[in-house]
């Protein structure tokens, strides 16, 4: 089990509010404690990744983030306000495992549930079209927006759900293992298509690919019950074994690659 | 040349059936073409979402235990004397009842939904065959599980015009929360959209128009134009929206040839619409396979 770290606000070298703020939280299904005091700050601009093993909590800390699950103990902040209220401005981009194939929708469509709201009634207007276009051009999409969603492939199928989260207009992107379906070129992609996005968007990503992670984000949440925030470079192979309880390799990727900052290196 | 042939044969027998329905005498007729039109939008409309949603299973468990209530209604209006109870409102209540204890089961419960829908099933259709048994008079269930839409009244049309036109309105005016819940409840959550309560209101909407048709044209036709139609819209569709005008228009399509082949060929009604819908079914995801997407 790995200790939980306190990282107070003003030992972090960021002025204003946390975007996310986690305060002693804890939170089981029943007997089963999965998330054990966590404390953590998340501010406006990083791009930060969540590891650890299997069953360790990752999903967990994710709904609590979006205030689908309530924590047994502790308080969690989006924005300053519960995250229940602080959600409107998140998008979440989930896993594409969870959509039923056969469900006839176009990219345009799921673009367009980004738009929605609580009394959102009756047609689509224009302005919710010209945004959604909007956001599917921005991840180069605007030749697709009209083919259905099942036919894209699964690069293009998480550049229309990112696509979707970020016609919310959203501050802070939540994505659930973006690269577990795509190949690397498309994974590549969708990353520059991410950075590209401006240094305002705080990006908070679940990843199993811990060679993506390294080279991808300078911060790491691990989660394994406990919650530890630190820098990637302390993500060595020590400290994976311990999070993991078992070794785990490094796939690296034999091409060029974005670097943590944005820039392109090789392997 | 068996082209032909049929093309002939259509004539023959569609121009039978446009005298027939032109006939003073044969009004009953109309009736049943009038109700199958007007009946087709909500059929089609709803059945897109029952379709899209996979929920075709808990719609026909919704259908059958209708019998409970309507046999509850019949055995309290002879054996009570509670005449002023429609059967309808029986229907309603059946329908309701299974609706909200699917949606209970299927959200918070953590029973087997499968397990739950086929008890729904079997023991709405169990009570109204007990009821229909106790009460006094011959009361034929086979009425009920394949109806008889020549028996229409113009009353009959009213009511499933008004029904239908309250369910269209509704999804005009939620259609946009539906799919969202429907192709990612958990995102529409995240949007502020109440996604347990719209789930609630698109089975409420299944189980209305269920009841308004189930009495009218019995349970199975209702199952098999919730369904078929929509099942091979499917097939070629790219959005919600085609799907639903595509579903509309193939069900009016199974009403009217469904009828008239029924009228000139003398077969019941019920099973010619369902046989008809059923063999196209069939034929558009044959052609679907070898001709490919």
């Amino acid at each position: 089990m790995i200790d939980s770290a306190h990282s107070d606000c003003s030992c972090q070298a960021h002025s204003g509010e946390p975007v996310v703020c986690f305060e002693g939280v804890s939170f089981s299904y029943g007997r089963n404690l999965v998330i054990e005091d966590a404390d953590f700050d998340i501010y406006k601009g990083e791009s930060i990744c969540v590891v650890g093993p299997n069953g360790g909590g990752k999903s967990t800390l994710l709904k609590l983030m979006l205030g689908l699950l309530t924590p047994n103990q502790g308080q969690i902040r989006l924005f300053g306000q519960t995250a229940k209220r602080g959600r409107a401005r998140v998008g979440y981009v989930p896993q594409q495992i969870e959509f039923d194939p056969l469900f006839p929708v176009t990219a345009l469509d799921v673009a367009l549930m980004g738009r929605l709201q609580r009394r959102s009634l009756g047609f689509v207007n224009r302005a919710d079209r010209a945004a959604a276009f909007g956001a599917l051009e921005k991840m180069g999409l605007s030749d697709q927006a009209k083919q259905p969603f099942a036919s894209l492939s699964g690069g293009q199928r998480q550049a229309v759900l990112i696509a979707r989260a970020l016609v919310a207009k959203a501050e802070l992107l939540l994505l659930d293992e973006p690269t577990a379906h795509v190949d690397v070129a498309a994974e590549e992609r969708l990353m520059a298509s991410l950075k590209a996005l401006g240094a305002e968007l705080t990006i908070i990503t679940v990843s199993h690919d811990l060679a993506f992670v390294s080279r991808s984000v300078p911060k790491v949440v691990c989660v394994n019950g406990c919650v530890h925030v630190h820098p990637t470079i302390e993500l060595t192979e020590a400290r994976i074994r311990e999070l993991y309880g078992h070794e785990v390799r490094m796939v690296q990727h034999d091409h060029e690659h974005l670097d943590s900052h944005g820039g392109h290196h090789h392997d | 040349m068996t082209m032909s042939i049929s093309i002939v044969m259509e004539d023959i027998i569609m121009t039978d059936f446009f005298q027939a329905l032109s006939d003073p005498d044969l009004g009953f007729l109309r009736n049943a073409l009038l109700l199958g039109l007007i009946g087709s939008i909500p059929l089609g409309a709803v059945g897109t979402f029952v379709v899209a949603r996979r929920i075709s299973y808990l719609a026909a468990a919704i259908a059958h235990s209708v019998l409970g209530g309507i046999g509850a209604v019949l055995y309290a209006r002879e054996v009570l004397g509670w005449t002023w109870l429609h059967p309808l409102l029986g229907a309603l209540l059946a329908a309701l009842l299974s609706a909200g204890v699917i949606a209970w089961v299927s959200l918070r419960s953590k029973q087997r939904e499968d397990a739950v829908i086929g008890a729904i099933w079997v023991t709405g259709m169990a009570i109204g065959l007990l009821f229909i048994a106790r009460t006094p008079g011959y009361v034929d269930p086979m009425a009920y599980l394949f109806g008889d839409i020549l028996l229409v009244t113009r009353s009959d049309i009213w009511i499933a015009g008004g029904v239908g036109a309250f369910i269209v309105a509704m999804l005009l005016l939620w259609h946009r929360q539906i799919i969202a819940v429907c192709f990612d409840s958990e995102f529409a959550s995240i949007r502020g959209v109440h996604a347990d309560g719209i789930y609630i209101l698109l089975l409420i909407l299944t189980a209305l128009t269920v009841v308004t048709l189930v009495s009218l044209v019995g349970i199975v036709l209702v199952i098999a134009l919730l369904t078929l139609p929509p099942a091979i819209a499917s097939l070629r569709a790219r959005s919600l929206g085609q799907m639903l005008l595509a579903s509309v228009v193939l069900t009016a399509g199974f009403a009217f040839f469904g009828l008239g082949l029924s009228f000139s060929l003398d077969f019941p009604t019920g099973p010619s619409i369902i046989l008809l819908a059923a063999i196209v079914y069939l034929l558009a995801n044959a052609g679907h396979r070898l001709l490919g997407r």
